[in-house]
């Protein structure tokens, strides 16, 4: 597995953004991880850097995590990189069809921190 | 031109006319041929007489040569004398050639010859040759005395008195003769017409009574063809005039009989080109109220009451003028002023010119018809009314249920969003649970004691705020479906106010704020469950300090007029926009920004704050301005005797 993986975490909450990055920490050996509190931060911390994850909330203030992965399927640097999209939404129907994208998963919350670290290295492993 | 004259001064009967034709034809030819016959007798005998008088005289000239030679007077006046008894010789003279006169004999009524003496000489004649001369009665005669030369002249007048007389004999014999022969041709003539008279007299009262015969047939008439073909004609007229007849009659009884059911059924009028009435049946006169002598001769327009115009009658004549028929409806008016309308046809009667000469009116009373015309039409227009009426109900009720639909989509839509935002806000602190909660139960190793403490904390906090939050809904839940216990009592709000901002001093104060109260001095008691207005004022409360970094929070209570009391709660916070100053009371709405979000809480304290306030009959609403703060009002009624009263019935 890659070293010094970059992760940017989008959450609104910071409870929950705090609890990825501490299962992050034990999960993936990483180099970084930039957590965000909303859709526009997340974008102009992408623009900066080149992350091999997003693990971004759907239900963000402004710009939402589907604006997000929308935005950035469609740019020609971060359409490969491995998304992984939190929600609390009970209803998915009409949205699989986005987020069956290859790289590309999702995990309702509320989440096993296990299934969060399985989901995260498989997106790993695939790209 | 003869014809009419003939017709107006000759109407004889027939047989006059064929005898006083014939006798006209015969009256004037047999005289004719009389007359010619007499005057060619007459001439014949003139010449037979002018023959023998020439002999005579040519005779006495050759004989008398001698006694003219001879200067013999008394042998030639012997001569003369014996001559003279020729029948028909008036005289005789006998001259010398210069005319002198050798003798003189002339014939004296009764007939003896007599020597004359008065005459000594006569004109000669110039020419010597034989002369005659014919008078009316006589005959004169030159003949010339020659011997070598010319000795003398023998005159002689010879009378044609016979000559006369045997031609007006003639005459008389050949008038007699036409006379008799006129009678007996009249006579075979009526002899011959009188048959066939006959017959035609008894043809013609055959014919005159024909029309009283009833088909009855005439002998056969023998006379002759055209007789014959007369009587056949006749028999053959009065058959067809009998079957014309009994057609006619029976065409008069159907007709009648026709005319009889019409009357029974219709309004019968005739009216002349002027428009007078000629006719009337009695349904015209029952209907008119006007007797058949007021009706005739009167003009049709009596019974109009000018309610259709000038232009509809124009058209109608303009139809029936030019020999068309008319159908149409005419509002017609009694002598009593009753109106009727009736169903009319007018049939124009053409004479030879193929000009109307009269026209047949058949009407019939629908005014029954008209009147449940009338009446259908202003059922129909009532109907459409009401069918309008309806159409305006039943949109105004479409709207009102697309709009109620609208509604309940939108409630429905609310709804769902509700159940999903409360699933949403319910997983979100139960994720930070169960995530730091696994955590500390798995790894507990990993993390030192400041590490899990913090954890701790975070699932302690998180575990509050579910509660919070399935407090906030519980409490919804049961003021929406009425099972709150509402533990009204006269309270003194002033005091509550106070009591309630002395629990968030501390907590304005470690932000930095400032909380201020500004209270009324009289007090103000309106009547309510005291611990739901706290949960208002807290709620407004906790808002103001979530929303407010910097600045002052002021609490404020007035008395309004109508028995009302006013709180506020004014920030200096990062305000609300303008559209979104009424869905703030709506369930988990929260202002979309990164600073509420920040401080995001159940979303649903608002909404508890309205129910509650409008449970009271209160009101609560919010101004704003973004960037600069909000102020949150609420009003409650305070008690008066009205007030207490209204609430203790209900």
């Amino acid at each position: 597995m890659k070293k010094n993986i970059k992760i940017l975490i989008a959450e609104d909450d910071a409870h929950i953004a705090l609890a990825l990055k501490v299962v992050l920490r034990k999960a993936v050996e990483c180099g970084m991880t930039t957590v965000v509190s909303d859709g526009e931060q997340a974008q102009a911390a992408l623009n900066e850097t080149n992350y091999d994850l997003i693990i971004s909330d759907w239900n963000m203030p402004g710009k939402t995590g589907m604006d997000l992965l929308i935005e950035n399927r469609a740019n020609k640097e971060t359409k490969n990189t491995p998304f992984l999209m939190l929600t609390a939404r009970t209803e998915l129907s009409g949205v699989k069809e986005v987020l069956n994208h290859d790289s590309t998963d999702y995990i309702s919350k509320p989440f096993n921190n296990d299934e969060v670290i399985k989901k995260v290295l498989k997106l790993l492993d695939d790209n | 031109m003869l014809r009419p004259y003939c017709q107006q001064f000759l109407p004889l009967r027939l047989d006059l006319q064929v005898m006083l034709l014939v006798s006209i034809i015969l009256g004037v030819t047999f005289p004719t041929f009389a007359l010619y016959e007499a005057n060619e007798s007459a001439e014949r005998a003139i010449e037979s007489a002018s023959l023998q008088a020439k002999a005579l005289a040519e005779n006495i000239a050759v004989t008398s040569v001698e006694q003219l030679i001879t200067q013999d007077f008394a042998s030639a006046e012997q001569l003369l004398l014996r001559s003279a008894r020729f029948p028909g010789v008036i005289d005789i003279q006998l001259t010398d050639i210069s005319g002198n006169i050798i003798g003189d004999v002339m014939v004296d009524p009764s007939t003896i010859p007599i020597l004359r003496y008065e005459l000594t000489v006569i004109k000669p004649p110039p020419k010597v040759k034989p002369q005659k001369n014919l008078h009316n009665s006589f005959l004169t005669i030159w003949e010339p005395v020659i011997s070598v030369n010319h000795v003398g002249w023998v005159k002689l007048t010879y009378s044609l008195e016979e000559t006369e007389k045997i031609a007006s004999e003639y005459l008389q014999d050949y008038m007699a003769d036409g006379l008799i022969m006129m009678a007996l041709l009249v006579a075979m003539i009526l002899c011959v017409m009188k048959r066939p008279l006959n017959l035609l007299r008894k043809a013609t009262k055959f014919a005159e009574n024909l029309k009283d015969k009833s088909g009855a047939q005439m002998q056969t008439m023998h006379g002759s063809i055209e007789i014959e073909q007369l009587g056949k004609a006749l028999n053959e007229a009065s058959l067809n005039l009998y079957s014309q007849e009994t057609a006619i009659n029976e065409a008069m009884k159907a007709l009648n009989s026709q005319k009889s059911a019409m009357d029974q059924h219709s309004i019968v009028s005739v009216i002349d080109t002027d428009g007078h009435i000629t006719y009337a049946n009695q349904k015209l006169i029952d209907l008119t109220g006007y007797s058949k002598n007021e009706l005739l001769n009167r003009r049709h327009k009596l019974l109009e009451p000018g309610f259709q115009s000038v232009e509809f009658f124009q058209a109608m004549w303009d139809r029936i003028s030019t020999g068309k028929v008319w159908h149409g409806e005419i509002l017609n008016k009694s002598k009593h002023n009753n109106k009727v309308w009736l169903n009319t046809s007018i049939v124009p009667f053409m004479n030879e010119h193929s000009a109307p000469y009269e026209y047949v009116v058949i009407m019939t009373d629908i005014s029954k018809q008209k009147q449940v015309e009338a009446e259908l039409e202003r059922k129909a227009i009532s109907l459409k009314q009401m069918t309008d009426h309806l159409e305006v109900l039943v949109k105004n009720r479409t709207e009102e249920l697309e709009q109620a639909n609208i509604q309940l989509t939108h409630l429905n839509k609310i709804k769902s969003e509700f159940v999903s935002v409360v699933s949403h806000e319910l997983r979100t602190p139960l994720t930070s649970i169960k995530s730091f909660s696994e955590l500390l139960k798995n790894d507990i190793e990993d993390f030192d004691l400041k590490e899990q403490k913090h954890f701790l904390s975070i699932i302690n906090k998180e575990s509050d705020r579910l509660g919070r939050l399935i407090n906030d809904l519980l409490d919804l839940q049961k003021i929406d479906s009425g099972k709150i216990v509402w533990k009204d009592k006269h309270i003194n709000l002033a005091k509550l106010l106070s009591d309630s901002a002395e629990l968030f001093f501390q907590t304005f104060n470690d932000k930095g704020l400032t909380l201020q109260l500004s209270l009324p001095k009289q007090p103000c008691s309106p009547l309510v469950d005291e611990d739901r207005i706290k949960q208002v004022i807290a709620n407004l409360l906790s808002n103001a300090l979530k929303f407010t970094e910097r600045g002052t929070v002021v609490v404020t209570l007035t008395a309004e007029p109508n028995h009302h009391v006013k709180v506020s709660v004014c920030d200096s916070g990062v305000g609300i926009p303008a559209n979104e100053l009424e869905s703030v009371f709506e369930s988990f709405h929260q202002v979309d920004n990164s600073e509420t979000r920040k401080t995001r809480g159940s979303g649903l304290g608002l909404a508890i704050c309205k129910e509650i306030i409008e449970h009271y009959q209160g009101r609560i609403w919010t101004e704003s301005t973004l960037g600069k703060g909000s102020c949150f009002y609420f009003t409650l009624p305070t008690p008066n005797n009205n007030n207490e009263k209204s609430r203790g019935a209900l």
